[in-house]
């Protein structure tokens, strides 16, 4: 197909050889909606408020709330390789630019400062065969408010279409989020999710996010750690079966003195399966005492699969600690051998420990139902598809 | 023990030069047809050359400049003159050598290293090797080390035909393209199945003119179960305007065989030295690099390994070191395409008073390459937040019957080791110079230091007494 018009995504801040085709992802097919996601709340607890605007009304409250970030063109040495945006996002200005004109609303959910919502608020979106629709949500959390948001998005299991998701994030002075994302869309869907979060001093931000279904998967991640002490953890499972492909760019910026980040990242790759991962730790100068750390575990299952790691750390601060590390393998011989010797089969054995990997995952998940419904996904895809 | 602190580098001891008199030739400045046509007619290339240059050169113009890696605004080919040699011809006895150019390199103890070290020397100044030597004993045992242009028309002419620009063809990148529209120099090296030679042959290249560019190339085919230690060194005088490196390595390592290649690099402030190295691993081969990168204004150095054969193995080896005014961009890649291979890439990267280090590497399992072992270790020290040290590694695996290891690590001087050697008696800024050197040293340690007196004085983290 002619990709001239489609969108690249997932920019890393600093290029590496264009023959390894990691700088970036380029999305298979040009997009366009044909349809809505209408999101409703039953009843929102106190101090919690929902609100819908337009594209426009959104860009006015991220340039008059959102903390200023450097529109960067250059990164000290290398050469122009950021997309400016206002508010940096993980997938980037070229689909930033596609939500503004295409996606007709953006819901803002704002938590009042001080308020502790208990328990959490879950946020379902069903697609349905066919549909292209598009989600843009602002999150605002007041100085040292509290929340645990969860997003659930899904559709059949044969169900094509395209889903694509923006969520920009703003935690003020001593804010904590927990935001859990859970997709499980159909095998004909192209899966678009873009993050962006600004961290103000103190403040907590915790992503735990399951990438299990669509048939393309993009998905972008950019923290900004603006504040003094922000922290931010996260942790993602993935799986890429049959032709599914997976694209992951994740990049948190420390500026703030003592930030703290952490990523972990756990995929299973069968099939034709395919992955590309890109996660950059960012040390402003000015950063002292910032922690970052970023580690990946994959596990290949079959001999057509293909891996792609590409785990960067950018340093223009002495007084920091920034490590990454990857394991990319096959299954433990010796823990096959050592469950085939307690008398399960090896078949049986491989599924045990590709699901656990995944339920490690899907075991941070505070909703129950959710949970279940995540664990069923993914024992009936390694079960259905992969037993002899 | 005396005071000590951490310093740059000290490359007083190679910024002499001698300025060019009447028994140079300079090519003009700049890259036509016609210089490629002129260089080639100086060098009495053979037909097939000529034609190799001249389609290099299409290549070259059709190129673009790498849009990753640090900048190379500075470098206009325009001011440089890619062809600078003395008039005199090359000599195999160094009596005989030019004696500006014998000063240069016996003031670099390259004479020393031969005579106590190695088995024998070339050595290039500017665009030419001047100097080219091979004990007795070693070309007894038909080992061939001679100078580029002579194994191009003489009995290793079919050799040099088959292997010259195939590993590292001009269409690989821009500056691959110029190397082989204007290559000139460097060394061809043969070892005859189940040789080992057992003490290191070295080239020595030295850059002394100023605005020019050296553009040597060296071909080393280590045959069937032979053994070859291979040492380059690199250094030049400091001028204000830019002058560039474009060399290129080629190595072969066949069957059972084993090559190390040492490389210690300490160009001046205003160079760019935009090099490539390649090597092609056969089965059960074995391919070592030792790599010390501590010169030069911008650096791209990415040698590469090719693991063709079955079991073949490499290993690389590597510490840079950027100071004020450098941005080196330095890495690895392997590439695993033979079933059971296995590479490993340790490297340390040190920067300190404004320079920028960048890793980057890759390491590719084919699909073909079952059973490959991959892992790689990089670890960064920033010594102040003038600085910057990025690090770029990526990982491709086609295949699921593969393990391949990755870990990086940033960070400073530890406070703790700092304060725990103080409270054993040592000054803050001692303490701060043994954590650099020990940091460092798991890779000097592979540096062959005692094969070339030169080398000593390449790794300064200087102790100065306080």
């Amino acid at each position: 197909m002619d990709r001239s018009n489609t969108i690249r995504v997932g920019h890393i801040p600093a290029l590496t050889w264009n023959s390894l085709k990691m700088n970036e992802g380029v999305l298979p097919e040009v997009l366009s909606l044909n349809t809505g996601t209408d999101i409703r709340f039953q009843s929102l607890p106190e101090g919690v408020t929902h609100k819908k605007m337009t594209m426009q009304q959104a860009q006015d409250w991220i340039i008059k709330n959102a903390p200023g970030q450097e529109a960067e063109r250059f990164v000290a040495g290398k050469v122009p390789i950021y997309h400016p945006q206002t508010f940096g996002t993980g997938l980037g200005a070229e689909f930033e630019e596609f939500m503004n004109a295409s996606c007709p609303r953006c819901d803002l959910l704002e938590v009042s400062e001080g308020v502790k919502v208990v328990g959490p608020l879950s946020w379902h979106i069903d697609f349905n065969d066919g549909n292209r629709a598009a989600s843009s949500q602002i999150i605002h959390l007041g100085e040292n408010a509290s929340m645990t948001l969860v997003l659930d998005y899904a559709s059949d299991r044969d169900a094509a279409g395209l889903a694509a998701l923006s969520t920009r994030i703003v935690l003020e002075r001593g804010a904590s989020l927990t935001f859990v994302t859970a997709q499980t869309l159909g095998r004909g869907f192209l899966h678009l999710s873009d993050i962006g979060a600004s961290q103000a001093a103190g403040s907590h931000l915790e992503i735990v996010e399951l990438d299990l279904g669509g048939k393309d998967c993009f998905t972008g991640i950019q923290a900004e750690q603006m504040g003094r002490g922000a922290v931010l953890r996260g942790h993602m499972g993935y799986m890429a079966v049959e032709d599914q492909t997976v694209d992951i760019n994740y990049n948190v910026v420390q500026r703030g003195k003592k930030t703290v980040s952490r990523f972990d990242f756990d995929g299973v790759l069968s099939d034709r399966g395919k992955k590309s991962f890109r996660g950059t730790i960012d040390f402003r100068n000015g950063a002292c005492g910032a922690v970052g750390n970023e580690q990946e575990s994959v596990l290949l299952m079959s001999p057509d699969v293909i891996n792609k790691t590409l785990p960067i750390i950018l340093c223009e601060e002495e007084d920091v600690e920034g490590a990454h590390g990857a394991t990319i393998g096959r299954l433990s011989e010796d823990m096959l051998f050592y469950m085939t010797s307690r008398g399960i089969d090896r078949k049986t054995a491989e599924r045990i420990i590709v699901r656990a990997r995944l339920d490690a995952v899907a075991a941070k998940v505070p909703v129950q139902a959710l949970k279940e419904k995540l664990t069923a996904f993914i024992e009936e895809t390694f079960s259905d598809e992969h037993a002899d | 023990m005396a005071n000590q602190k951490v310093d740059d580098i000290d490359r007083s001891f190679y910024d002499f030069r001698y300025e060019e008199k009447e028994d140079f030739y300079r090519m003009r400045e700049g890259l036509t047809e016609e210089i490629v046509r002129e260089i080639s007619e100086a060098k009495h290339d053979p037909k097939w050359m000529l034609d190799l240059r001249l389609k290099a050169l299409e290549i070259y113009n059709k190129q673009n400049i790498p849009n990753w890696g640090a900048p190379i605004d500075g470098l206009n080919m325009d001011n440089i003159s890619t062809y600078v040699r003395n008039k005199a011809d090359m000599k195999r006895s160094w009596d005989e050598v030019p004696d500006d150019i014998k000063n240069t390199f016996e003031r670099l103890g390259i004479p020393q290293a031969e005579r106590e070290s190695l088995a024998g020397v070339g050595a290039q100044y500017d665009s030419e090797l001047v100097y080219h030597n091979l004990q007795k004993e070693v070309a007894d045992q038909g080992v061939v080390y001679t100078d580029l242009e002579s194994a191009l028309t003489g009995e290793f002419e079919q050799m040099c035909k088959d292997y010259f620009m195939k590993l590292v063809p001009p269409t690989d990148h821009k500056f691959a393209a110029l190397h082989g529209a204007v290559w000139s120099g460097g060394s061809f090296v043969y070892v005859p199945k189940g040789v080992k030679v057992e003490v290191p042959l070295q080239s020595y290249f030295r850059l002394n003119a100023r605005g020019a560019g050296q553009f040597e190339h060296t071909l080393i085919i280590v045959d069937e179960g032979a053994d070859l230690h291979f040492i380059e060194g690199c250094s030049a005088p400091k001028y204000d305007e830019s002058n560039l490196h474009a060399g290129c390595v080629e190595l072969y390592v066949k069957r059972g065989a084993k090559l190390r290649y040492s490389t210690i690099e300490n160009w001046s402030k205003n160079m760019y030295n935009l090099n490539t190295k390649r090597a092609l691993v056969d089965e059960d081969a074995v391919m070592e690099w030792v790599s010390g990168s501590f010169g030069s204004h911008v650096s791209y150095l990415y040698p590469t390994t090719i693991l063709r054969g079955r079991n073949s193995h490499c290993e690389f080896t590597g510490v840079t070191f950027a100071g004020a005014g450098q941005n080196l961009d330095t890495g690895a890649r392997m590439v695993h395409i033979g079933a059971n291979t296995s590479s490993f890439i340790n490297t340390k990267s040190i920067c300190k008073s404004g320079g920028i280090s960048t890793y980057r590497s890759s390491v590719e399992i084919k699909k073909t390459a079952r059973g490959a072992k991959a892992a790689v270790s990089c670890g960064s020290l920033m010594l102040d937040s003038k600085s910057r040290s990025d690090t770029i590694p990526a990982v491709v695996v086609e295949t699921n019957d593969a393990d391949v290891g990755h870990e990086a690590t940033i960070g400073r001087i530890s406070d703790d080791a700092v304060f725990y050697l103080m409270s054993r008696g040592v000054s803050e800024e001692e303490a701060r110079a043994m954590i650099v050197s020990g940091f460092a040293s798991d890779v000097s340690k592979e540096l062959p230091l005692e094969y070339a007196a030169e080398m000593n004085n390449l790794i300064k983290l200087e102790m100065e007494n306080g």
